[in-house]
């Protein structure tokens, strides 16, 4: 039996991702087209992508004015025109060993970047950066290889705070097995910086364990799974779950927002590239959440992410999509 | 190997500061850089592996006061898929 199977799934595994690569292909050669049509000078260069659009997000809404945003990641593209000016050198420090500059090596961090405050008008393209006039602390936890250490993060995320921090936006995690705990430092500074008066919302990447054509589900991730960490799915631009993207399947690594993740177009260093993962939601709510700051500056962490998950659109399942869809109202 | 070790809001300096010494009696070094995060409450060092458990041990059947925890340091890395791919 085993003999007639494994060679159907194998088929139909090259037959997915076969889909997978015309699908991503299709989708470069619109934004090919639309970029050709659209230089940087043209009327419509200031038009947003669809993750903006689907995030209630258009020319007339807030731009994250006066909000401060961490983004703790692979650092930042420094020489990128996009962010020209844009970050002060005091908000960024590296916390990876033998690495002095926050200067990015890998691409992911500025991607990240780019989402969560990439300017209105970017140098090529629609805009795609949620929160333009937000402030970027940048503190560089992962290294040029795309790994990184707990106890750099966590010195990370005290640092962000110290430097005034209102949400800190986290791409980053590890898989976690089915029923096994959450990761306890994460929860014990969240917790240590509550108890400072320090305001601070955390946002996370849920994870990209899941093979969903496969009918493979995996649990939220860690630092995810922590109660005290808002944990993000991704879903395409058709607001379908991504194949990649882990869900709420024990009630310790729960789902709360989900938001676009797949093809997503950003900043990475000499340029822009597209991108897919629960790294990229990330950032398109760290920086909704900026917005909504910006609408009301006297919201608690747990008041802004309340707001979150009030504005959020069911999707479907909560197991697939946490309670939705936020969108700017 | 590295640990992050938290101090416990709930006791008093004394009982920290005596835990503190306990775990540097175990060979834990402070790490340096972490001056907010030591401002909060919790550090990063390195412990000699043999110590973990002992250490463990104790705080669990109650010693060092209640005063501290430790956890041992976990890797992590982007959250990227492998869908994505250049242009």
């Amino acid at each position: 039996v085993s003999h007639e199977i494994f060679p159907a799934s194998a088929e139909l595994l090259s037959y997915a991702k076969g889909q997978r690569d015309a699908l991503l292909a299709l989708i470069e050669r619109i934004e090919s087209r639309r970029r050709r049509r659209a230089p940087a000078s043209a009327p419509d260069a200031e038009a947003e992508g669809w993750p903006l659009r689907m995030l209630g997000i258009n020319s007339q809404s807030p731009k994250g004015a006066g909000v401060k945003v961490a983004v703790l990641d692979t650092g930042i593209d420094l020489t990128h025109l996009d962010f020209a000016g844009r970050i002060n050198p005091a908000n960024c420090q590296s916390f990876v060993e033998g690495v002095a500059s926050v200067q990015d090596g890998h691409g992911h961090g500025t991607h990240c970047c780019g989402v969560v405050a990439g300017p209105i008008t970017p140098q090529v393209g629609p805009r795609f950066g949620v929160a333009p006039r937000a402030e970027l602390i940048v503190g560089k936890v992962l290294s040029d290889a795309g790994e990184g250490f707990d106890s750099d993060i966590v010195r990370a995320i005290a640092w962000a705070a110290a430097q005034g921090a209102q949400i800190v936006s986290m791409s980053l995690g590890s898989a976690r097995e089915s029923q096994t705990a959450y990761s306890i430092a994460y929860e014990q500074i969240a917790g240590k910086l509550a108890l400072d008066g320090r305001r601070c919302l955390f946002v996370t990447a849920a994870g990209n364990e899941s093979q969903r054509s496969l009918g493979m589900i995996a649990p939220v991730g860690n630092p995810a799974a922590c109660p005290s960490l808002l944990a993000v799915a991704a879903v395409d631009q058709w607001q379908r779950v991504a194949d990649f993207s882990c869900g709420e399947v024990d009630p310790i690594g729960t789902l709360d927002l989900c938001a676009p993740g797949v093809a997503i177009r950003s900043t990475v260093p000499g340029g822009y590239d597209f991108m897919s993962g629960t790294s990229m939601a990330t950032p398109h709510v760290a920086g909704l959440a900026a917005l909504y700051l910006e609408q009301d500056p006297h919201l608690t962490p747990a008041e802004l992410w309340r707001v979150l998950v009030r504005s959020a659109r069911n999707l479907g399942r909560r197991r697939d999509f946490g309670f939705g869809l936020p969108v700017l109202s | 190997m590295r640990v992050i070790v938290n101090l416990s809001d709930q006791a008093d300096d004394a009982a920290r500061q005596q835990a503190m010494a306990e775990l540097e009696k175990r060979g834990f070094r402070k790490a340096n850089n972490q001056d907010e995060l030591a401002a909060l409450g919790m550090l990063v060092g390195e412990l000699p592996d043999e110590q973990l458990d002992p250490l463990r041990h104790a705080i669990a059947s109650g010693g060092l006061s209640g005063a501290v925890s430790v956890v041992p340091d976990a890797k992590r890395r982007i959250a990227k898929s492998d869908d994505s791919r250049s242009t």
